[in-house]
């Protein structure tokens, strides 16, 4: 292997290096892309390698035109169109691969270079995370690398001198980078584009089948992020608020269509005022100042904790309190957002002034709905209770009898419940009596439905795991949880119940999270140190993930404003901002500049040849001394000049000629010094020999620069 | 028919005056330029322009800035950012790599006119970092003489200048030149060097003719061989020198070799025949002045080639036949000086 590579020529060698380096760049796009684009461009990359290695002639013009002809029809064939994201992607990938086939001039090896470099950045359009973002620059150092040894013209060029050199010039990119990043306006979208769809993207959803949420509470993936400003807030207590789930045929449940469509003619549009609001506690509890990072989930809910203000954030554009309490977005977030609020426990979302009875009513109707001959089983039992001697007197009674139906009536939780062909919430009550949050909630709010109390299910995030390192609240997506919320008619609020608890108190709020039995192998390896050891390793992957969120994905224009308002710039603004751009373009260049200068002349940096150094100290003292010497003195030569001056005593000229004969030979006849003496040592004999006293040093300084 | 000229026509044009403008600046810019045998490279004399790799950088970089706007893809912002800079990085790369640099003018060897004579230049770097892909060209033209230079090194070049005139002249101007390390820049300094170049009369196209009869009548004659020669009269100077083999046996001296162990051939004497050639510029019959200058040229070099003794005389000034390296030299020059 070795032997070939030596063989090949230099076009050969840097072209199997571009093919590599290709090869890096394409892999993330053909993972996503179809398997056949993936399978031709990799063809592609190969057949370039063997001609490479072969040193064989490329193909000819019509095979490469055809070979773009079939991409062309097979993307068109498969996308159904040619334009859009992943259809241009995908021809992306393959013209690149094709054009591996093309290199002939300088010239397309520039666009080889410029099209890896969109390809890229081109890749974050799909995820912005930390490992994407190792690849893209790992991806960016070694298009570097190519760009530089394209431009080294000699045949003995090193591919490894361009990799040092193109990593140099990235170092010294740095500063600009940093100063560009920081203060570089941020604008909103040029162009609308279309927003792709949340499809492939795990997490909540707008329905619910009973049993979804099955696979969720197995997934680590993060859902948001949270730092609270000061107190910590109890785990038990955060529920982050998603899709309310109020229409059911019994099996599926869905969010109610936005009402009153005179008053909300489009869903997307902020009603003039909510129809909701939240109540402040009875009981003076502090509001916490939070600080929320949400992943995309493909939901418009902003998941914000129940009862938090309204959100704050630059780049959330229209938010409003839609009729389901929940903070909506015009439109779900296609890339992580991050917003500002402050929250408050226990507080009740009540309907606001704006909500006429008549809406009041009509919400109450539909949180009673039931369909017909659903749940037979469910409805006889609440009847035999509503007909008992004391049946529960009002919504708060009929909650608390149906929880202590959980808690004593042996129900259990559990990830495993089963396929339930039948009646959900019948199985749940009678069959199987375990399940997980999302059956208990909808049996728990079938049956107060069946009892006439207006209920409905809640969906999004319970509780959240505080990352000792830095203090930041993770939310997984196996914290998505389901709890019912009922109708009280005498306080006309909604209450949040949360049936799970009566079944697993240890669900909410403890870190007692069911989860996968162990990967047998896995365990068998690791024992039982692993749990430990990974636990740690999620926590710092956690805190290093939190910081590049706050740091780099969540800096937008609100955080320049803050940094300006720290620097003393009392109303930030975009005259403000560029002209803070203008000046850290300029201290970075200033930077540089202060840096390059350090580094050619100071002392420490620029380590010029010691040897040469005592020897020039020596010419100079000599030449301060009168001696006029010879135009390419040698130590030797200064010896004899000494000696024939005849101004100086004997013994001085002897010890100088000892000294000198002995420069020499460490530099031109090193085997002959011995004992080995070390540079330093000569330096301290020439000190003594000179008598140099510090105002003596100082005139030798002169004596160089001028 | 069409009034209008041609497009190729009117390129021609274009491109004619495009190069009068070209040359009329260069001109104008070598003049202003020091002539130095010995050059060192600094900040005064090394320019930097982007080349058009660097415009299409440029504009892959407002793509990738676009797209990151567009998507609001701060991580796009960041990767696009550091292309940036290392773009401007790579401005301040290029430049370095010239900025330092020492050359010097080792030799310059004559060249026949239309010739190119070669240059040895010596290239120092006395910094501790290396210089990639430096090239050494004349002024305007494509091809290039590239080199790696490591750090605290020097390196002895050849480089083939091109001589259009006889005469001594300055060489044509110099220049040293990188694109390393993106190709973005363009960094060079223009270098006249100020030794001058002695350069020959052109060579002729085809070879010289024979020697002209005035010079040397036996040169017309066809060399004869010795089977044919007539046998030496009597009244010749005669050599003798030992039997050779194929030695035709009137040539044989009998009387002389009874009295020695071998045979003696006589033989004529070694032709004394170069002793008065001295060519002039009436002997080539030709009228224009390069002309002439060019055949006596090729003539003092086949003279050269065949070991014979050749002088010159070119107006009042006589060169006396001579063999040898010097008198080549000598011839020449002046040859090449003359006007």
């Amino acid at each position: 292997m070795n032997d070939i590579w030596a063989r090949l020529p230099r076009s050969e060698r840097d072209t199997l290096a571009m093919l590599g380096v290709l090869l890096w760049v394409l892999a993330p796009h053909a993972l996503h892309g179809p398997l056949w684009a993936a399978a031709a461009s990799l063809g592609l990359l190969a057949w370039r390698a063997a001609l490479a290695v072969g040193q064989k002639p490329l193909p000819a013009r019509w095979v490469r035109l055809g070979v773009l002809a079939c991409f062309v029809g097979l993307s068109a064939w498969q996308f159904r169109s040619l334009f859009g994201r992943e259809v241009g992607s995908t021809l992306l990938v393959l013209l690149l691969a094709l054009k591996t086939l093309e290199l002939r001039a300088r010239r397309d090896a520039l666009v080889v270079f410029m099209l890896g470099f969109f390809l890229l950045l081109s890749a974050f359009m799909r995820s912005q995370s930390l490992g994407l973002a190792a690849w893209a620059l790992v991806g960016l150092l070694a298009l570097l690398s190519l760009l530089v040894q394209a431009h080294r013209f000699t045949q003995q060029a090193r591919l490894i001198d361009s990799v040092r050199t193109a990593l140099r010039l990235a170092a010294w990119g740095t500063p600009l980078m940093a100063a560009l990043f920081v203060f570089f306006p941020r604008v909103g979208p040029l162009w609308s584009l279309p927003a792709p769809g949340p499809g492939g993207r795990s997490g909540l959803s707008a329905d619910m089948t009973v049993g979804d949420v099955a696979h969720l509470a197995l997934s680590d993936a993060t859902a948001l992020r949270v730092r609270f400003a000061g107190a910590e807030p109890a785990p038990a207590a955060l529920y982050f608020r998603g899709p309310v789930l109020e229409i059911t045929d019994g099996r599926h449940w869905r969010a109610a269509p936005p009402t009153g469509a005179s008053q909300r003619p489009r869903p997307d549009r902020p009603p003039a005022q909510p129809a909701v609001q939240w109540l402040a506690p009875a009981q003076a509890y502090a509001a916490l100042d939070y600080e929320l990072t949400l992943e995309p989930s493909g939901l418009a809910e902003l998941l914000a904790p129940e009862g938090s203000s309204a959100p704050q954030g630059s780049e959330l554009g229209p938010l409003w309190l839609a009729d389901s309490g929940a903070w909506r977005l015009a439109q779900a977030p296609s890339a992580l957002i991050r917003y500002r609020a402050s929250w408050q426990a226990r507080a009740h979302l009540a309907p606001s002034a704006q909500a006429t009875p008549e809406k009041i009513r009509r919400a109450q109707r539909l949180n009673l709905a039931l369909p017909a001959n659903a749940h037979p089983r469910t409805r006889a039992w609440v009847a035999a209770i509503a007909h008992a001697a004391t049946p529960p007197a009002d919504a708060r009674a009929w909650v608390q009898r149906l929880l202590s139906e959980l808690r004593q009536g042996g129900y259990r939780y559990t990830l495993d419940p089963g396929l339930w062909p039948g009646d959900p919430a019948d199985t749940f009550w009678f069959d199987a009596r375990a399940g997980f949050c999302e059956h208990i909630a909808s049996a728990f709010v079938v049956a107060l439905r069946a009892a006439g109390v207006a209920a409905r299910v809640v969906t999004g995030y319970q509780g959240g795991e505080r990352n000792p390192l830095d203090g930041a609240w993770v939310v997984r997506q196996a914290d998505a949880h389901a709890w019912a919320e009922v109708w009280l008619d005498d306080a006309q609020v909604w209450l949040r119940v949360d049936p799970t608890g009566a079944v697993a108190p240890a669900r909410l709020g403890e870190r007692l999270r069911l989860r996968p039995p162990p990967n047998p192998v896995v365990h068998a390896l690791l024992g039982d140190y692993a749990p430990a050891w990974g636990a740690r390793a999620r926590l710092w992957a956690d805190a290093i993930q939190g910081r590049w969120n706050d740091w780099v994905l969540g800096w937008d224009q609100r955080q320049q404003f803050d940094l300006l308002r720290h620097l003393g710039v009392n109303q930030p603004d975009w005259r403000n901002l560029s002209l803070a751009l203008a000046a850290a373009l300029g201290l970075a260049l200033g930077l540089w500049g202060a840096l390059a200068y350090a580094l050619s002349t100071l002392r420490p940096f620029n380590r010029r040849d010691h040897w040469l150094r005592l020897w020039a100290r020596t010419l100079a003292h000599w030449q301060h001394q009168g001696l006029t010497l010879g135009p390419a003195p040698t130590p030797r030569s200064l010896a004899r000049a000494i000696q024939a001056h005849g101004r100086w005593p004997p013994a001085q000229c002897a010890a100088w000629a000892d000294w000198l004969l002995r420069l020499e030979a460490w530099r031109y006849a090193p085997a002959q010094v011995k004992p080995v003496q070390s540079l330093n040592t000569l330096a301290v004999e020439l000190r003594a020999l000179c008598h140099t006293a510090p105002h003596a040093l100082l005139r030798h300084w002169f004596v160089k620069r001028s | 028919m069409n009034p209008t000229p041609p497009l190729a026509q009117r390129w021609a044009l274009h491109s004619r005056l495009r190069a009068a403008l070209q040359q009329r600046w260069r001109a104008w810019w070598a003049a202003r330029l020091a002539p130095t045998d010995h050059l060192s490279l600094n900040q005064r004399n090394v320019y930097i322009v982007p080349s058009s790799a660097a415009l299409w950088l440029g504009l892959t970089l407002l793509v990738l800035l676009l797209a990151s706007i567009n998507d609001r893809l701060n991580l796009g912002y960041l990767f696009t950012f550091l292309l940036a800079g290392s773009l401007v990085a790579a401005m301040h790369a290029a430049h370095a790599n010239l900025r330092g640099l020492c050359v010097q003018v080792l030799q310059i060897e004559p060249v026949f006119a239309g010739q190119r004579g070669a240059l040895h230049v010596d290239v120092h770097n006395p910094s501790r970092r290396a210089r990639w892909s430096v090239g050494l060209r004349v002024q305007g033209e494509a091809s290039t003489l590239w080199f790696d230079l490591p750090a605290q090194s020097s390196q002895r070049l050849q480089l083939y200048v091109p001589a259009p005139t006889r005469g001594l002249h300055p060489l044509a101007l110099l220049e040293l030149h990188t694109r390393h390390p993106l190709g973005a820049f363009h960094v060079w300094c223009p270098w006249r060097v100020a030794s001058p170049r002695l350069v020959y009369p052109a060579l002729p196209a085809q070879a010289a003719p024979p020697y002209p009869d005035a010079a040397d009548p036996r040169a017309l004659r066809p060399p004869a061989s010795i089977a044919h020669r007539p046998a030496p009269s009597a009244g010749e100077d005669w050599t003798w020198r030992d039997y050779r083999a194929g030695d035709p046996l009137r040539q044989i001296d009998w009387k002389k070799s009874a009295r020695h162990p071998q045979w003696i051939s006589r033989c004529t004497p070694p032709a004394p025949r170069n002793a008065a050639r001295v060519l002039c510029l009436a002997d080539t019959g030709l009228s224009e002045r390069e002309a002439q200058l060019s055949r006596l040229c090729a003539w003092v070099l086949r003279a050269h080639a065949q070991s014979e003794a050749v002088g010159l005389q070119l107006g009042t000034q006589v060169w006396p036949a001579l063999a040898g390296d010097a008198q080549r030299d000598r011839l020449l020059r002046a040859l090449a000086l003359f006007d």
